[in-house]
């Protein structure tokens, strides 16, 4: 895929997972990246997004402190910032 | 002492640097290790060939066969866990930042002091061996007499894998005890500030801040009091990729002397594929090569010199009162931040722990 592409696609994700996150509680977001991450690697059988996939699920799973600092981020985040952080989320070490 | 038998609390991401200079000093072993996570413990009982495994802190504490601890815990523990440990008899190293509020690091001091073992507070970047050989031209007035010196800190993304959930505490203020990028990773240059020229007279800073929590960009200033001036500079590369096996950041260290330059860097990322250490004076620039240069190096030798140091039954360097120091930057850059002027260091008092502390 183009690289312009991919930063559209990625920018539109990140627009809908904003939406998805600030609107939803802590444990439908859970139950669904778990159904997310199976798919994924289902798919993919790639590791290293389903491992970046299952330690989201954790955090929402325990709620909390740490999601409302998500929301918080969130609500502050550009779509920019959230493309680089998922490639620095899902690059390979 | 001949020999310290180190336990290790806390075998998080941290621990990997930590630990190096624990497993090949001749005078020390590793005798326990100790997380929260018993499959972390195990494996890390495996990986660094240590003798058992603790998952209560406690525990660990009560056993006789140690002598010292390395303690890795989330800042907000760093009090309780000190006290336990100081009140066990145990020699202790600390990892950065002390603490959260003054009046803890002074019950830290206070507890060391009382059970009559050692505290100090891993800080590594006073090891990195281009430091250590900066510090040493400028002692032998390499550079003449300094003037200035000038910190950057480039935040971009990269680096190596760092679970979620230790992010999210390090970046939240509650339970980080301070901001991400100027308290946390800052108290690495406010060390290395004091490390290279000494006390500090009064500072001015201004944090900006980024999605609701990241102190970038910022920009801290100072006055030692010896009358140099600092300024250290805190950016962020939103779509920077830092390429390192560390951290995504890289830092950048100068001082100006009335007859020289030495430039300072690659000390956790390679932005700048340029010689760690350049020394310009007399119209000449040497610049060395030949020097260790991992950050890894920087850790190592900070663990060696705390089991030296035991061994020699003497105080680390990075002491207690150190750390408590450094604290008080701290809270004069945040301050200054608040308040919006210049804030003179002695301004900064320990305050009282609260009734219920």
């Amino acid at each position: 895929m183009p690289e312009f592409m991919a930063d559209l696609v990625a920018k539109l994700a990140f627009r809908f997972a904003r939406y998805w996150v600030l609107n939803r509680s802590d444990r439908y977001i859970a139950r669904s990246l778990k159904v997310a991450r199976r798919i994924v690697y289902a798919v993919s059988g790639d590791e290293t997004v389903s491992n970046a996939i299952r330690e989201m699920s954790e955090v929402f799973e325990e709620g909390g402190w740490s999601t409302d600092l998500v929301r918080r981020i969130l609500r502050e985040a550009t779509p920019e910032y959230a493309v680089a952080i998922l490639r620095s989320i899902l690059r390979a070490d | 002492m001949d020999r310290v038998r180190m336990g290790i609390i806390g075998c998080g991401r941290i621990a990997d640097l930590n630990i190096l200079g624990y497993l090949d000093h001749p005078q020390c072993e590793l005798t326990a290790v100790c997380d929260i996570s018993e499959d972390l413990a195990k494996q890390r009982v495996k990986q660094w060939g240590a003798k058992k495994y603790y998952t209560d802190y406690e525990k660990l504490l009560a056993d006789p066969d140690i002598n010292a601890v390395e303690i890795l815990l989330p800042h907000r523990l760093h009090l309780p866990a000190v006290e336990a440990a100081a009140q066990a008899g145990k020699h202790i190293s600390l990892q950065k930042p002390m603490c959260s509020e003054l009046w803890e690091g002074r019950r830290m001091v206070d507890a060391a002091k009382k059970a009559g073992v050692w505290l100090r507070v891993t800080e590594n970047f006073m090891y990195y061996p281009p430091f250590r050989l900066a510090k040493k031209w400028m002692d032998a007035g390499e550079i003449g007499e300094p003037v200035s010196l000038d910190i950057k800190l480039g935040g971009g993304m990269g680096g190596w894998w760092v679970p979620l959930k230790t992010w999210l505490w390090h970046i939240d203020p509650e339970k980080c005890g301070g901001t991400p990028a100027v308290y946390d990773d800052g108290y690495h240059k406010l060390s290395m500030a004091k490390f290279l020229l000494g006390d500090i007279e009064t500072v001015k800073a201004w944090l900006d801040f980024s999605f609701a929590v990241l102190d970038l960009p910022s920009l801290v200033t100072w006055r030692h009091k010896n009358g140099v001036l600092g300024i250290w500079e805190v950016g962020l590369g939103v779509n920077l990729m830092m390429n390192h096996k560390y951290y995504g950041a890289d830092e950048w260290f100068e001082v100006t002397g009335t007859r020289g330059v030495i430039t300072a860097t690659r000390c956790t990322s390679r932005v700048m594929e340029i010689p760690p250490l350049i020394l310009y004076k007399d119209g000449q620039h040497i610049a060395i090569d030949d020097i260790r240069d991992d950050w890894g190096d920087s850790f190592h030798d900070a663990a060696w010199h705390f089991v030296d140091s035991l061994v020699a039954g003497k105080q680390p360097d990075l002491s207690g009162e150190d750390g408590l120091y450094l604290m008080k930057f701290w809270k004069a850059i945040w301050q200054s931040t608040c308040e919006k002027r210049e804030v003179q260091m002695e301004e900064i008092k320990e305050g009282e722990a609260p009734k219920n502390a």
